[in-house]
């Protein structure tokens, strides 16, 4: 470690993250056509987030939702700053990293259980699939909110990458990098 | 370094790859199977039974409602009736999907893929 960084990521942030962004990829394409490796991404997926939340309560110091969360109002300025360039620097996650990994959080659960629910009512697997057979109605809107949260899942992670690069570049550090070996400088 | 985190990061990797694997040498396997699967077989038997109506007919039924061509047939179970679920494609691009009910020919729905 260079004289001034600090750890910022603990080990399992960081293995979350890119794990996540494996799992999510993976599922997103094999979506239309391979189904078994779908349900396997997705199940990745959900106990990704799942260790994430009980993470969220026991990790370390940054890793933690009272470190993150934020209140609106907070998110709403800190956004207004972000626009005119002059946000403050945080060392954890900003109020808006927060929010965003709040809504991913809940975004990646809706569409777990609704595509699980679907997998059940359709073809009798998965872990509901005691709901096979149930009704068409049920079915159908269970695909569609899958297909609705995971196309939602996508805009947020592009609006994350866009909020990744502006306070790269804002604050002239390389977040990407942190991401990987979990160090920012002081 | 913190034991908790190291633990929790050997859960994510492992699972991750576990399940990332499975699910790669799972769907390997089914498309295998596939030509001489089982569905194949329950559908033949059905047919022979008059349970449900061939998939001939219905593809028939489907090409008269969209003349193109048929990607993918698949049949159902839903609330206990049969479906058959015709995906196609017609001259102008479009993907549809319509079901019919397997038993009756009936048309049940229709839809135009995004």
């Amino acid at each position: 470690m260079e004289q001034d960084e600090v750890k910022v990521w603990d080990p399992f942030v960081r293995t979350f993250h890119w794990a996540l962004v494996l799992s999510f990829t993976v599922a997103w394409l094999s979506g239309e056509e391979l189904e078994t490796l779908h349900a396997y991404a997705g199940y990745a997926v959900a106990g990704l987030v799942l260790l994430r939340m009980a993470w969220g309560v026991i990790g370390s110091r940054h890793a933690r939702f009272s470190d993150f969360v934020y209140r609106p109002a907070e998110v709403r300025s800190f956004l207004g700053d972000t626009l005119r360039l002059r946000a403050r620097r945080y060392i954890g996650h900003n109020p808006a990293g927060g929010a965003m990994i709040l809504l991913m959080l809940v975004t990646l659960l809706i569409t777990a259980v609704t595509g699980v629910a679907y997998y059940g009512i359709e073809d009798a697997a998965g872990p509901l699939a005691m709901l096979a057979g149930g009704s068409g109605t049920m079915k159908d809107a269970m695909e569609e909110l899958h297909e609705f949260s995971a196309n939602l899942m996508l805009l947020l992670v592009l609006v994350h990458l866009a909020g990744v690069l502006l306070e790269s570049l804002v604050h002239r550090e390389n977040l990407v990098k942190a991401m990987f070996n979990g160090r920012k400088h002081a | 370094m913190d034991i908790k985190a190291i633990i929790f990061s050997g859960i994510a990797l492992t699972g991750t790859a576990g399940l990332l694997w499975a699910g790669l040498t799972t769907a390997d396997a089914e498309r295998h199977d596939d030509p001489s699967g089982h569905e194949q077989e329950e559908v033949r038997s059905l047919t022979q039974q008059g349970d449900i109506l061939p998939l001939e007919q219905i593809l028939q039924e489907a090409r008269q409602h969209h003349a193109g061509k048929v990607l993918e047939t698949e049949l159902e179970t839903d609330d206990d009736r049969y479906i058959y679920e015709i995906e196609l494609l017609d001259e102008s691009g479009e993907v549809w999907e319509m079901e019919f009910d397997a038993t009756t020919g009936k048309l049940l729905k229709q839809e135009r893929e995004d």
